[in-house]
């Protein structure tokens, strides 16, 4: 079903920034799987068919909890539950096998596993193009590069299926490395004539002509400055950590403000300008929402469920039913985009 | 002109009061017990309203040994009992699983097993952490003995006191456990559902 409207990418931003603040926090399997879920949700609502490799989610999550578990339980001898013994000779994975030590190899598997639906998610959402327009004048240069990196991989999988589906209808079929030649060497020299043809488009508007590209004293001392209180403020939190974190923030602030006073020298033009209504306003808010519950200690949950250490003694994990349902405010863009047909459809009659 | 900094100035008034904040004196005790029975109580006195479990039994001036690992800050050794930070559980490497495990005190005076790690959990000014090394599952685990916030830091005794009669258990979550099986179940079905519509 098509989507009634996409989301800014400045709230998707701040999504991102969420699950991983939350995923890397909240430490608890229980809390995890909760957020994996809510990844896949929203990866399966804006799922653009074609617009990305589409992975065997279901093996790909089954793999990478079962490689987890076994390198953390080959790696790691701790814990009282031994399934099996390998000879101690044996360097690295000699020892007891341990049931807590495959529990927690596994916990860090399914962190990985949401970490990457929740990329995925963001990459069927927003395109490539609104994710550059993000980026301050100032890197500009930085934006396009990145712009070129990020359409690699799905450029040239689009460009192997489009050659796999032409030597196919020749008749050609796979069999063995041999015959992949057919399809490798036309996909090469399409990448390298992609490679040129960018390249002419880059020269031909003006790509690295920039007429001024030096920085003021007073910026360069600014940058200086700012620099200084950042890398400062992170010694000094080995002493003082609040004045140490407060040093820190007011440098970012610096480079922040630097950044935006020297991008206001170039001109963008845009083809679409960005969107803002209340749907974004609402993924923002649910997003910050939990995590503000997590970071802050003030509210009346359970913090020490956050955290979760099988080894070296099983005991599941514990569960706060308040932490746990403040997380489904991560899964507003799930659920938003039928509230936004709703009311299209509503305004259509 | 002079309005752009004004947010500067906003945010510099949000953290001072959060820095004096932070500068408000706490006080908390550790109870570390000993193999032989030996009961060594500290009072630590900090900056701010609570300390992680972790640096309070690090500033208690006790001899700790420490290993941090992707599970986390394990307590290996205090006081020279328990194993060295290379390897931090030698002694639960299969039954008869010893290590240091982490304690609580509660308001009602009792002792709760700790669910959290030491560097995760957060003592408040007032609380009173213990560290018993033996057998260290929750069920199994012996709880460190009777005390009181008083007694560990406006005393500053450490005379032997009376270990408690039963074990601790650990609080039981069967709310917690339903409604995170009722939240499974219904991502689940979201997630069939947006497959279906498909």
């Amino acid at each position: 079903m098509p989507i009634a409207r996409r989301i800014d990418a400045r709230a998707w931003l701040v999504w991102v920034a969420g699950m991983l603040v939350l995923v890397m926090v909240a430490r608890n399997p229980l809390y995890t799987l909760l957020l994996m879920l809510v990844a896949w949700w929203v990866m399966e609502v804006w799922r653009q068919n074609g617009r990305f490799p589409q992975l065997p989610f279901v093996r790909l999550g089954v793999f990478m909890l079962l490689l987890a578990a076994l390198l953390n339980s080959l790696l790691a001898h701790t814990g009282e539950t031994v399934l099996f013994r390998l000879p101690q000779a044996w360097p690295w994975v000699g020892g007891n096998i341990t049931l807590e030590a495959a529990i927690m190899g596994a916990a860090n598997g399914l962190v990985l596993f949401t970490l990457l639906l929740t990329f995925q998610g963001f990459n069927q959402a927003v395109s490539p193009g609104e994710i550059v327009r993000l980026i301050p004048g100032t890197w500009r240069d930085m934006g396009v590069v990145l712009l070129i990196a990020i359409t690699y991989i799905p450029e040239t999988t689009r460009q192997l299926r489009q050659i796999r589906e032409a030597q196919a209808i020749r008749g050609h079929q796979l069999r063995g490395w041999r015959d992949w030649r057919p399809v490798v060497l036309p996909l090469l020299v399409a990448g390298l004539e992609r490679a040129m043809g960018l390249a002419e488009a880059m020269v031909a508007r003006g790509y690295g002509a920039t007429a001024d590209a030096g920085l003021s004293v007073w910026m360069q001392v600014g940058l200086l400055v700012s620099l200084t209180a950042v890398f400062g403020g992170w010694a000094l939190t080995l002493w003082a950590a609040t004045a140490g974190w407060l040093l820190i923030a007011l440098g970012v602030v610096g480079l922040w403000w630097l950044s935006r006073k020297r991008g206001r020298r170039v001109l963008y033009t845009r083809y679409h300008a960005g969107w803002w209504g209340w749907p974004e306003f609402f993924v923002v808010i649910t997003a910050v929402l939990p995590v503000l519950i997590i970071l802050l200690p003030i509210w009346p949950v359970d913090y020490t469920t956050l955290s979760y250490t099988p080894p070296p003694q099983f005991a599941l994990p514990a569960f706060d039913p308040w932490l746990g349902l403040s997380l489904l405010g991560m899964a507003t863009p799930a659920w938003l985009p039928f509230i936004l047909r709703q009311r299209q459809t509503n305004d259509s009659h | 002109m002079w309005k752009r900094p004004v947010w500067l100035v906003w945010l510099i008034a949000l953290f001072v009061p959060l820095t004096l904040l932070a500068q408000e004196q706490g006080q908390a005790g550790v109870v570390v017990v000993l193999p032989d029975g030996t009961v060594t109580t500290r009072c630590v006195s900090f900056s701010g309203v609570e300390i992680s479990g972790y640096d309070l039994l690090t500033q208690a001036g006790l001899d700790v040994v420490v290993a941090t690992g992707n599970a986390g800050t394990a307590v290996c050794a205090i006081e020279g009992t328990g194993c060295p930070a290379d390897d931090c559980f030698c002694r639960c490497q299969g039954p008869d699983c010893q290590y240091w495990s982490y304690w609580h005190l509660q308001p009602d005076g009792t002792w709760a097993y700790s669910s959290a790690g030491a560097a995760q959990y957060r003592v408040k000014s007032g609380g009173v952490d213990g560290w018993v090394w033996g057998a260290g599952a929750p069920g199994d685990a012996p709880a460190p003995p009777a005390l009181t916030f008083a007694d560990v830091c406006l005393l500053e005794t450490a005379e032997p006191v009376t270990p408690l009669p039963e074990t601790a258990e650990p609080a039981t979550n069967q709310n917690g456990y339903l409604v995170f099986g009722l939240l499974l179940v219904g991502l689940g079905t979201a997630i069939w559902l947006s497959r279906r519509r498909r």
